[in-house]
C-alpha cells in the first residue's frame, strides 16, 4: 500500500491471531461453541456474548452464569473482559451482570459503547462494555506510600 | 419627439442603424467599457475554472469515499459515512461546513488543494467522528481520522496534488508521537483486516482497535487515554 505521510508498522504475529479470533466470533452461528478467551503477549481478554439462550436457561436468573464465569476467569488471571449484547433484553441482562460484578469489586468498568444498528431489518440497541480485573490494577502499597512519605518528611 | 423615439421608429426599417449607434457608443466610452469587459471576461473564466475544479474534485472525493466505505475495513469504525461536496465562494473568510440532508457542503475561499484537505479534515472531525465507535478515546479517534483521510485521498487519484497537500498538512500539524504510532498501527491493522471477506462487527472492531493500541502503547510505557 502506498502511503503519503505515515510509515507502515508491522505488528506482531499474535495480532493476526487476535484478528482471527475476532473473525471467528464475528461469524459465529447460533449454538456454535467458540472459546471466548484470548491470551497472548500484551492481550489477555475474554469476550462475553450475552444472549445464548441455553446459558440463560441454565439458572433461574439470566445473569448468574455470566457472573460466575467472570469470577472464575478473574481467578485464572484474565485481565480484561468485554461484555457484548444486542437487543433490549440482552442489554438489560448485560447491565445486570456488570452491576453485580462491579458491586462485588471483582472488576471495574473502564468504558462503555452504546450504539444502534440495523439487524435483520430491525433497529437494535447494542452494547459493548470493557471491564478490567481489579487484581491486575490493584497496588497494595498505593495507599501507604503517601503516609510513609509524610512521616519521613517530618523528620 | 426626442431622439430615442425617432430611433425607435426608424429601427424596424433600418436595423443597421442600431449597429452604427452602438459602434459610436463603444468608441466614445471605450476606456470605461474596456475595464468592465475585462472584468466580465475574467469572472466568466474564473467561474469556468472553479466549476471545472469543483466538478473534478467532488467526483473524485465522493467516488473515493464510496470505494473506501466498501473496501477499507478500518472505515467501518465510522458508523455512517456522509459524503462531502466542495464549493468555492470568494467572500468567505475560512472554510465553512454546511450540513444538508445526506451531504455536507464545504465552502472554501479559493481554488486550492490545501483548502480541500482542510475541508476534508474538518469534515472528518466535525461530522464523521460523531459516528465513530472509538469517540471516547480521543487519541485513537484522531488517529482514525488521519488514517481515513489518508485512505480517502489516496483513492482520489488526483494527479498527486492532493497527496502533496496532505503531506504538507500532516507535517504542519506536528501530531504527537503517540498519535503517529497509533496511525501506524491502524494502517497495519487495516491491511490485515483486508484479508478477510467478512466485515467485523463494529463492537468487535472497537475491541480490536482499543486492545491493539493499548498493548502497543503499554510496551512503550504510554497510555491510550
Amino acid at each position: 500500500m502506498k502511503l503519503v505521510g505515515l510509515s507502515l508498522m508491522y505488528l506482531g504475529k499474535h495480532y493476526c491471531e487476535f484478528i482471527n479470533f475476532l473473525q471467528k466470533l464475528n461469524s459465529k452461528k447460533t449454538g456454535e461453541d467458540i472459546s471466548p478467551t484470548f491470551k497472548c503477549d500484551g492481550i489477555n481478554l475474554v469476550i462475553i456474548l450475552i444472549g445464548q439462550t441455553e446459558t440463560m436457561q441454565r439458572s433461574e436468573y439470566g445473569y448468574e452464569p455470566y457472573v460466575s464465569f467472570i469470577k472464575s476467569a478473574t481467578k485464572e488471571g484474565i485481565k480484561t473482559f468485554y461484555v457484548l449484547a444486542r437487543g433490549r433484553l440482552n442489554c438489560y441482562i448485560a447491565n445486570e451482570v456488570i452491576w453485580h460484578v462491579t458491586k462485588e469489586q471483582i472488576v471495574s468498568k473502564t468504558d462503555e459503547y452504546l450504539d444502534e444498528i440495523e439487524y435483520q431489518g430491525r433497529r437494535m440497541k447494542t452494547l459493548c462494555v470493557r471491564l478490567e480485573n481489579n487484581a491486575s490494577t490493584y497496588d497494595p502499597f498505593k495507599d501507604y506510600f503517601p503516609q510513609f512519605s509524610n512521616l519521613t518528611s517530618n523528620y | 419627439m426626442d431622439i430615442w423615439e425617432i430611433l425607435g421608429q426608424l429601427l424596424p426599417y433600418y436595423p443597421w442603424i442600431i449597429i452604427i449607434i452602438l459602434f459610436i457608443f463603444v468608441v466614445l466610452n471605450w476606456k470605461k467599457l474596456k475595464f468592465s469587459l475585462c472584468d466580465i471576461y475574467q469572472a466568466i473564466t474564473e467561474f469556468r475554472k472553479n466549476l471545472h475544479f469543483t466538478r473534478k474534485v467532488n467526483s473524485a472525493i465522493q467516488g473515493s469515499f464510496r470505494v473506501c466505505r466498501k473496501f477499507e475495513p478500518i472505515m467501518g469504525a465510522f458508523g455512517k459515512i456522509i459524503l462531502i461536496q466542495i464549493k468555492i465562494k470568494k467572500n468567505v473568510q475560512d472554510i465553512q461546513l454546511i450540513r444538508e440532508e445526506g451531504i455536507v457542503t464545504a465552502i472554501i475561499p479559493a481554488r486550492n488543494m490545501d483548502n480541500v484537505v482542510k475541508a476534508l479534515t474538518a469534515h472528518f472531525s466535525e461530522n464523521l467522528s460523531n459516528f465513530s465507535n472509538v469517540r471516547d478515546y480521543p487519541k485513537l479517534e484522531r488517529a482514525l481520522e488521519i488514517v481515513s483521510l489518508q485512505l480517502v485521498i489516496e483513492k482520489c487519484n488526483l494527479d498527486g496534488a492532493l497527496e502533496v497537500s496532505l503531506k504538507d498538512f500532516l507535517n504542519k500539524m506536528k501530531e504527537n508521537e503517540e498519535i503517529k504510532l497509533i496511525c501506524n498501527i491502524l494502517v497495519d491493522l487495516n491491511s490485515k483486516l483486508k484479508r478477510f471477506e467478512t466485515r467485523l462487527d463494529r463492537r468487535l472492531l472497537r475491541i480490536l482497535l482499543i486492545e491493539t493500541c493499548r498493548a502497543e502503547l503499554n510496551v512503550l510505557g504510554k497510555t491510550l487515554l
